[in-house]
């Protein structure tokens, strides 16, 4: 306690120049980190997206307003609209199955959570990375009632693999109903899945992610069964798709499907999307991070200038503790402790801002676009406040370390 | 028991040296008021700096009660310092942004003196100098008397065997000076030894003994006359 307030003496000492310090070093760690962090998301997608090294893939987006579709009757016209267009698309040889996004609103301990529903083929073939368990126990069956479901997202941070949890879907009747789901994963952070929202001349592999709380299930006419005997309306499938053309067919074959799909949607090759996303994660690295990059610098210069500003403050009064028996050891100790507090709070409180970001996501309070935050981002946190608050202990010390007390003694005199 | 032997403190003034302490040697005793005096440039203020540990001779010999001074680490001899030892000075040197309380308080925040036992004795300290009531200004509400006074109760606050005073009514009027020398004496008659350097002869004629230095050395000690 006493040592705590010596500390808080010595920056007290330019209060204010402490307090816009803490501050500004807190605001621009925490734009960096969030520059950083988006930065990494796009990367991470990009990498995921290269991983899969599917060149036969191909991305359809709607090339039409979709809402004429929606004014058809049906629960799900969009749906019913790609199943018609599929069915056409049988009739070539390199066709491949269409893989859709669909997902339902639900509820989960309180929260809304979105249920995705992906084909077995989408799974397989696209797999996003998990902490815990696996997707071969991801089943299109349902046993005693339980359907399984990979979760994703804070909210199930406390659940266990294995665990059964109850997600309640409003029906027509405005009553709950509730579906019985075994947790067999856990997405990795950025807990980003296939989400087919982009539609336009350019599409890059983030646009093709999205960030998910909620559950994962395996499509399956069992699980429809039970979405719609609650809520007919429930399930929404997206517009956008993923196909591909089939490698045991010839060119020309291939080019007659590509052909087809082109007339009705807007189409982007596994190649063309990689292509877009490298230059994408270029321009990011050279769009986004050089401010956050300037102004780490400046307040790092800023700790710098500060923390010899307060050695100079300081000098005085720490002879005097030195008369009252304060040994040059401790009054070297408060005076580093001081510095370390005044860069510690920024970093501390966003290694916590780090933290807890994801669950803040999760109950809807944080939101700040689709990032990616975890151990690297901490460390990173780590080591700047590291280095930049080394540094200035280091040279507050060889300052203070220079000017002895008996020194300013016989200056007094 | 303050025991110097054969002290010697040099400073390199270009390419000569320059001897601010010469083979000084004496002794003081418990209880004793001793007023160190010479003109400027004697020794003085470096003699009051090697016997408050704030300083160390180049060679020589010094025992406070027996300990030998020179022997000890910087940890060992700021506590020695912070137990032994009160001083007073004649800029005072109190954090003036600073209240009285934490002022005197100042000594026990480098010791084991628990929180409450340091209002405790702060308090006693004040009330021994006359400042009872002034706790909570800031110092640089005060005069330079009540100040002095304030340097006085932070001297004496860990009840220290001895008080170091250079210069103490230096900055003071003489009758602020004389109201400074009456409570020296009567921190004396306690039983604290008081050692005071001055060049102020009437400011020496309150003390018992005189030590006079001339040129780094000790010209007269009246215990010898």
């Amino acid at each position: 306690m006493k040592s705590i307030k010596l500390i808080l003496s010595f920056l007290f000492k330019s209060k204010t120049a402490a307090i816009i310090l803490v501050f500004s070093y807190m605001l621009v760690l925490f734009v960096a980190n969030t520059a950083f962090a988006s930065y990494r998301y796009i990367s991470y997608t990009r990498d995921i997206f290269v991983n899969y090294n599917s060149p036969n893939m191909l991305y359809c987006a709607f090339d039409y307003d979709p809402s004429e579709i929606m004014k058809e009757s049906g629960t799900d016209p969009i749906n019913d609209n790609l199943n018609r267009i599929e069915n056409d698309a049988k009739k070539y040889n390199a066709y491949e199955p269409f893989l859709k996004d669909q997902h339902f609103m639900c509820n989960y301990s309180g929260h809304q959570i979105v249920g995705k529903i992906y084909d077995k083929a989408m799974v397989e073939k696209y797999p996003m990375p998990l902490t815990n368990g696996t997707w071969e126990d991801l089943s299109d069956k349902s046993t005693d009632g339980v359907f399984t479901a990979v979760a994703s997202g804070a909210q199930f941070d406390g659940e266990k693999i294995g665990n059964i949890v109850y997600i309640s879907v409003n029906s027509e009747s405005s009553q709950p109903s509730y579906i019985k789901v075994k947790i067999v994963g856990k997405l990795a952070p950025p807990n980003a899945v296939p989400t087919f929202n982009q539609s336009g001349s350019i599409v890059t592999a983030d646009s093709m992610f999205g960030n998910l709380n909620g559950l994962v299930f395996l499509k399956s006419e069992e699980l429809y069964n039970k979405i719609n005997s609650i809520s007919k309306y429930a399930i929404v499938t997206s517009g956008n798709f993923i196909t591909g053309v089939s490698s045991e067919t010839n060119e020309i074959e291939q080019e007659k499907y590509i052909d087809f799909l082109k007339n009705q949607f807007l189409v982007k090759s596994y190649d063309e999307i990689k292509l877009e996303s490298d230059e994408k994660v270029g321009r990011e690295l050279r769009h986004k991070m050089p401010v956050p990059s300037f102004l780490l610098l400046i307040v790092s210069f800023s700790l710098l200038s500060i923390s010899v500003l307060f050695v100079n403050k300081n000098i005085n009064d720490h002879a005097i503790y030195f008369l009252c028996g304060c040994s040059r050891k401790r009054s070297s100790a408060i005076v580093a402790c001081g510095i370390v507090l005044l860069g510690a709070i920024g970093g501390i409180i966003n290694i916590i801002y780090i933290l807890c970001y994801n669950t803040l996501s999760a109950l809807s309070v944080l939101n700040i676009g689709d990032v990616l935050f975890d151990g690297i981002s901490i460390l990173f946190t780590a080591l700047y406040l590291f280095v930049t608050v080394g540094i200035s202990v280091a040279l507050a010390l060889i300052i203070f370390r220079k000017s002895t007390p008996i020194e300013i003694y016989r200056r007094v005199e | 028991m303050i025991k110097v032997e054969n002290l010697i403190k040099t400073y390199k003034l270009g390419k000569n040296l320059f001897y601010a302490l010469d083979d000084v040697s004496f002794t003081i005793n418990d209880g004793e008021f001793v007023a160190i005096c010479g003109t400027s440039g004697a020794g003085k203020s470096t003699l009051l700096h090697i016997l408050g540990c704030l300083d160390k001779a180049d060679s020589g010999k010094y025992y406070i009660d027996g300990v030998d001074v020179f022997s000890l680490n910087d940890s060992k001899t700021s506590k020695l310092r912070n137990q032994k030892i009160g001083f007073v000075l004649q800029d005072f040197s109190l954090i003036n942004q600073k209240k009285v309380d934490f002022n005197v308080m100042l000594p026990m925040y480098f010791n084991k003196t628990s929180g409450s036992q340091m209002k405790i004795k702060a308090d006693k300290a004040l009330k021994a100098v006359g400042l009872d009531e002034q706790q909570n200004k800031n110092v640089n509400q005060l005069s330079g008397g009540q100040r002095q006074r304030v340097a006085i109760a932070r001297a004496i606050v860990n009840s220290p065997s001895v008080i170091f005073a250079d210069e103490p009514t230096g900055s003071l009027d003489s009758k602020t000076s004389q109201s400074i020398m009456e409570l020296f004496k009567e921190l004396n008659d306690k039983g604290i030894t008081v050692i005071i350097v001055t060049h102020d002869k009437e400011i020496a004629a309150h003390c018992n003994r005189l030590i006079e230095m001339k040129d780094g050395k000790i010209v007269f000690d009246s215990k010898n006359s």
